[in-house]
C-alpha cells in the first residue's frame, strides 16, 4: 500500500445528515491533496457497502448515529470484505464504549465532529498513512478512564 | 355440796338416853345429827360420810372414846375433823391433856349445859362449813388457774410457732426488711437478717433506714432517699414509697438497691411506724442499663440506617436526574456539534476565498460565535461523561488535568455577572475520587455559591487547591463573597431537603448530594466563613492509593514493542495497547513489558522465547505461533484470523497471569 503523504486521498462520508457531507465536499476542495468521493447514505448496511466499493475511497468516515444502520458492524464487515477502504468512526459522541468498540471492530480510528476541521483532515491523513487516528478527546477518554 | 346444805354431826355414846338428849340439845342447829352407839358403828359411818363434828363419850364398852379419836385422826380425811369429848368421869387435867393430845378440840364435862354445847358445836359446824366452802373455792380457783395456765401455754406455744415461722421466713428471704418507729419514740424495731446479706456487713445501731443506712449509701443518692419517706409522710399521700439508691459494701463494691415501704399509722396508740423491703437489684439494674444502652444503640443504628437509606435514595434520585441531564446534554451537545461542523467547514471555505475586509470581519464574527457554540457543545458533552466505571468511591483524579477539562463547564454554572477565578496548579498529588463525582461536587458548590450571590454586585467565586501535607492528599476550596451562612444553616445545610432558597428554585438536594459523594470518597468537608465574608467549602481529598500511581508523578505506563509485518495489524494492536495504557514502540528490541510479534512459518518463535528468557517479568503475544508449554506461561499465541474484537481480551489475559 502506498503512503498517504503527498498523494491525493479519496475521502467519503457515510452520514444520514447530508449537510455535513455537502459542507465537507466544499471544504475538501480547499485541500489540494484531498479528493471528495462523495456522501453515502442508504437504508441498509449492505447497500452502503456496495456504494462505497463503487466509489473506492481511501478513507470512509462513518457516522455512528444512523437510522437503522449499525455503523460498527458496517466497519467490521468493510475491514473483512474491502480492507483497502479504511473506515473511521466519525461522531459527535464522546463515550468510552463507542471508542473501544470502534477499535475492536477494526475501524481505523475515532474522529470527532467537534474537532477543528484541520484536525479531522490530519486524522484522515494519518489513517491513510497506516496509523490509527483518535481525536484528542477520544484519546483523553481512553487514557483517563481506568481499565477495569 | 352447797354452802347451806346440812352438815353431819356424829354422836357416839353407848347410852341411848344420852344420845337422845344430845340430839335434842343439838336439834335447833338444824343440822343432820347422826347417832351411833359404839366406836365401831361410828367408824363405819365415818367411812362413807363426811362429818363436821364428832361428839364422843369417853367411857364406852369395847373401844373407848380416846381409842376412837386416835383411829379417826389416823385417817387422813379426818385429821382436821373436830372431835369433842363428853364425859362425866375422867375429869382430871391429865385426862383433858390426853384428850387434846389425841386431837380433841374440846372436852365437855357432864352435866352438859345445852346452850354451851349447842354454841360450841355451832362454832365447829360453821367452821366446818366455812372450811368446806374455802376448799370448794380453792378447788375452783385451782381449776381456773389450771385453765388459765393451759390457755397461756397454748397461746405461748402459738406465739412460739409464729415466731419460729417468722424466723424461718426472715432467714430464708435474701432481701432486707425492717420495721421502724417514727413516733413517739424514733427507733429501729427490727431489721431482717437479709440486710447483712445485701449490705455485706452486720447491722449496727447506726444503720437506720431513716438515716440513709449510716454511711453506706452513696452521697449523691442520700438526698432523694430522705425525700421519698418525707413524701410518703405527707397527709395527702397514700403512705407508700419506693426509692432506689446505691450502697457501698465494705469491699468497696457498689450495689443498686430498690426499696419499697409503707407508713403504718396506729389509730389507737397514735404511733407512726414504717416498714420497708430493700432488695439488691444490681444485676437487674445492670441488665436494665445494658438493655437501655442496647436500645439506644439500636435506635442510633436505625437512625443511621434511615439517614443512609435516605441519602442513598437521594443519591439514586440525584444520579437518575444527573443521568437524565447527562443524556439530554449529550444529545444537545451532539446535535449542536453536528450542526456546527458544516457551519465551520463552510466558514473555512468562505475564508479561503478573496473577501473584502468588511465581509471578512463579518465572517470573523460568525466564526467567533460558532467557536463559542462549539465550546458550549463540548461542555455539554463533558457534563454527560458517565460516572459509570468509577464505581463506589472509586477512581482517581489528577486535579490539574481534571480542572482543565471541566473549568469551562463549571464556569457556565454561574451567571455572567459573577466573577469566577479558578486556578489549580499541576503537580498536586493524585486524589482518591472519581472525576465525574468530583465534577458533580464542584458543580453543585459553584452553583450554590452563584445562587447565594444572585443579585449582589461584585460577586466572586474562587476555586483553588493545595497539597495537604498531613494526609498526602489535596485540599480543594470553593469560596464566595456572598452573605455567608448562619451557624444553624452551616450545621444543617448538608441535611437532605434543607434549603434556604424559595421553593421551586431548589430541591434542597444539592449539598446533600455533595456530602454523599464526599463521604463516599472517604473525603471530608468543612464549611467556614470565608475571609471576604462569604462561605468557604474545604474538601479534604485523600491521596490516591499507592501502587496505582505515584503521588504527584505521572502514572507509570507499560511499554510494549510491536514487531509485526502487517501495517493494519500494527495499527490495531497499537490502538488497543494505547487504550490499555501502554506506550508503544515499533520494531525495537528493548526491555519492554510486552512484546507483540509473529511466529516463523513453522509456528516456532525463537524471537519471543529469547526475549522472555532474558526478561523474567515480561510477557509476549505471538501471532501464528504454536508454542506448547514454553515461555513459562508468559506467552499467548494468537491466530492471524483473530477478530480485532478479541484482541483486547487476549492482551489482557497475557498481562493478567
Amino acid at each position: 500500500m502506498q503512503s498517504g503523504t503527498g498523494r491525493v486521498l479519496r475521502i467519503a462520508c457515510v452520514d444520514d445528515n447530508a449537510t455535513i457531507g455537502e459542507a465537507f465536499a466544499v471544504r475538501a476542495a480547499l485541500e489540494p491533496t484531498l479528493e471528495w468521493a462523495g456522501v453515502v447514505f442508504e437504508s441498509t448496511a449492505k447497500a452502503i457497502e456496495a456504494k462505497l466499493c463503487k466509489l473506492k475511497p481511501d478513507v470512509a468516515l462513518l457516522d455512528i448515529d444512523m437510522p437503522g444502520i449499525d455503523a460498527f458492524a458496517l466497519a467490521e464487515s468493510m475491514a473483512a470484505a474491502a480492507p483497502e477502504i479504511r473506515a473511521v468512526m466519525f461522531s459527535g459522541h464522546l463515550n468510552r464504549k463507542y471508542i473501544e468498540r470502534a477499535l475492536d471492530c477494526g475501524a481505523w480510528g475515532y474522529l470527532s465532529k467537534n474537532d477543528d476541521v484541520d484536525s479531522i483532515i490530519a486524522g484522515v491523513r494519518k489513517v491513510a498513512d497506516g496509523q490509527i487516528a483518535l481525536s484528542a478527546e477520544a484519546e483523553l477518554v481512553l487514557r483517563r478512564d481506568r481499565v477495569g | 355440796m352447797s354452802a347451806d346444805s346440812k352438815i353431819n354431826i356424829l354422836l357416839v355414846d353407848d347410852l341411848a338416853a344420852k344420845l337422845l338428849s344430845l340430839e335434842t340439845i343439838l336439834a335447833p342447829l338444824g343440822e343432820n345429827v347422826v347417832k351411833t352407839s359404839s366406836a365401831d358403828e361410828a367408824l363405819h359411818y365415818l367411812l362413807s360420810n363426811d362429818v363436821a363434828v364428832v361428839l364422843v363419850d369417853v367411857c364406852m364398852p369395847g373401844m373407848n372414846g380416846f381409842e376412837l379419836a386416835e383411829m379417826i385422826r389416823e385417817h387422813p380425811r379426818y385429821q382436821r375433823t373436830a372431835i369433842i369429848f363428853i364425859s362425866a368421869v375422867h375429869l382430871t387435867d391429865a385426862d383433858r391433856m390426853k384428850g387434846y393430845e389425841l386431837g380433841a378440840v374440846d372436852y365437855i364435862p357432864v352435866p352438859i349445859i345445852p346452850e354451851v354445847l349447842r354454841a360450841k358445836v355451832a362454832v365447829f359446824a360453821e367452821l366446818y362449813r366455812k372450811s368446806r366452802e374455802l376448799q370448794r373455792l380453792n378447788r375452783e380457783l385451782e381449776q381456773r388457774v389450771r385453765e388459765r395456765t393451759s390457755d397461756l401455754e397454748a397461746s405461748s406455744s402459738r406465739l412460739r410457732e409464729s415466731e419460729e415461722r417468722f424466723q424461718q421466713i426472715a432467714h430464708t428471704i435474701d432481701d432486707a426488711f425492717w420495721l421502724v418507729e417514727l413516733q413517739p419514740d424514733p427507733r429501729v424495731l427490727y431489721i431482717s437478717p437479709g440486710w447483712e446479706k445485701v449490705w455485706g456487713r452486720p447491722a449496727g445501731a447506726e444503720h437506720s433506714p431513716l438515716k440513709c443506712w449510716g454511711d453506706t449509701v452513696l452521697e449523691e443518692d442520700r438526698k432523694h432517699m430522705a425525700e421519698a419517706i418525707d413524701r410518703a409522710l405527707a397527709p395527702e399521700s397514700d403512705g407508700v414509697w419506693s426509692r432506689e439508691y446505691r450502697i457501698v459494701r465494705p469491699s468497696g463494691e457498689q450495689r443498686w438497691i430498690r426499696e419499697r415501704g409503707r407508713i403504718l399509722r396506729s389509730e389507737t396508740t397514735g404511733s407512726i411506724r414504717c416498714v420497708g423491703l430493700a432488695e439488691d437489684f444490681d444485676e437487674r439494674k445492670q441488665a436494665e442499663a445494658v438493655l437501655a444502652r442496647d436500645r439506644e444503640a439500636l435506635e442510633q443504628l436505625v437512625h443511621e440506617r434511615t439517614v443512609e437509606l435516605e441519602t442513598s435514595n437521594l443519591r439514586l434520585r440525584m444520579a437518575d436526574r444527573m443521568a437524565t441531564i447527562g443524556t439530554l446534554s449529550a444529545g444537545l451537545g451532539h446535535d449542536m456539534g453536528n450542526l456546527l461542523l458544516p457551519v465551520r467547514m463552510r466558514l473555512d471555505t468562505i475564508e479561503a476565498q478573496p473577501l473584502s475586509d468588511d465581509v471578512r470581519r463579518e465572517v470573523g464574527a460568525i466564526r467567533k460565535a460558532s467557536e463559542y457554540l462549539q465550546r458550549l457543545a463540548r461542555n455539554l458533552r463533558l457534563l454527560s461523561l458517565d460516572p459509570e466505571g468509577e464505581g463506589e468511591g472509586g477512581g482517581e483524579t489528577n486535579l490539574a488535568e481534571w480542572w482543565s477539562d471541566v473549568e469551562g463547564m463549571i464556569r457556565n454554572a454561574l451567571h455572567r455577572s459573577v466573577k469566577f477565578s479558578g486556578k489549580i496548579e499541576p503537580g498536586l498529588p493524585r486524589v482518591q475520587i472519581g472525576r465525574a463525582g468530583l465534577t458533580q461536587v464542584v458543580f453543585n458548590l459553584v452553583q450554590n455559591a452563584g445562587d447565594a450571590l444572585h443579585g449582589r454586585p461584585g460577586g466572586h467565586v474562587r476555586i483553588s487547591a493545595e497539597p495537604d501535607p498531613h494526609t498526602g492528599g489535596a485540599r480543594l476550596c470553593v469560596s464566595d463573597n456572598g452573605p455567608g451562612m448562619s451557624e444553624e444553616v452551616r450545621r444543617r445545610c448538608m441535611e437532605p431537603f434543607f434549603t434556604t432558597k424559595t421553593r421551586g428554585m431548589s430541591t434542597g438536594l444539592g449539598l446533600a448530594l455533595v456530602s454523599g459523594i464526599v463521604k463516599n470518597a472517604k473525603a471530608t468537608m468543612e464549611i467556614d466563613a470565608a475571609p471576604e465574608g462569604g462561605t468557604i467549602f474545604r474538601i479534604n481529598l485523600p491521596a490516591a492509593k499507592p501502587g496505582a500511581a505515584d503521588a504527584g508523578a505521572p502514572q507509570k505506563r507499560g511499554v510494549a514493542s510491536v514487531r509485526l509485518n502487517d501495517r493494519r495489524m500494527v495499527a490495531h494492536v497499537q490502538a488497543v495497547l494505547t487504550s490499555l495504557e501502554f506506550d508503544v514502540l515499533h520494531d525495537v528490541e528493548a526491555d519492554v513489558d510486552l512484546l507483540v510479534t509473529e511466529a516463523e512459518s513453522d509456528g516456532t518463535c525463537p524471537v519471543a522465547l529469547g526475549f522472555l528468557a532474558a526478561r523474567p517479568e515480561s510477557r509476549a503475544l505471538v501471532f501464528g505461533g504454536r508454542i506448547n508449554g514454553e515461555g513459562g506461561g508468559r506467552v499467548v499465541c494468537l491466530d492471524f484470523a483473530t477478530k480485532p474484537s478479541a484482541l483486547r481480551s487476549q492482551i489482557r489475559s497475557v498481562l493478567k497471569d
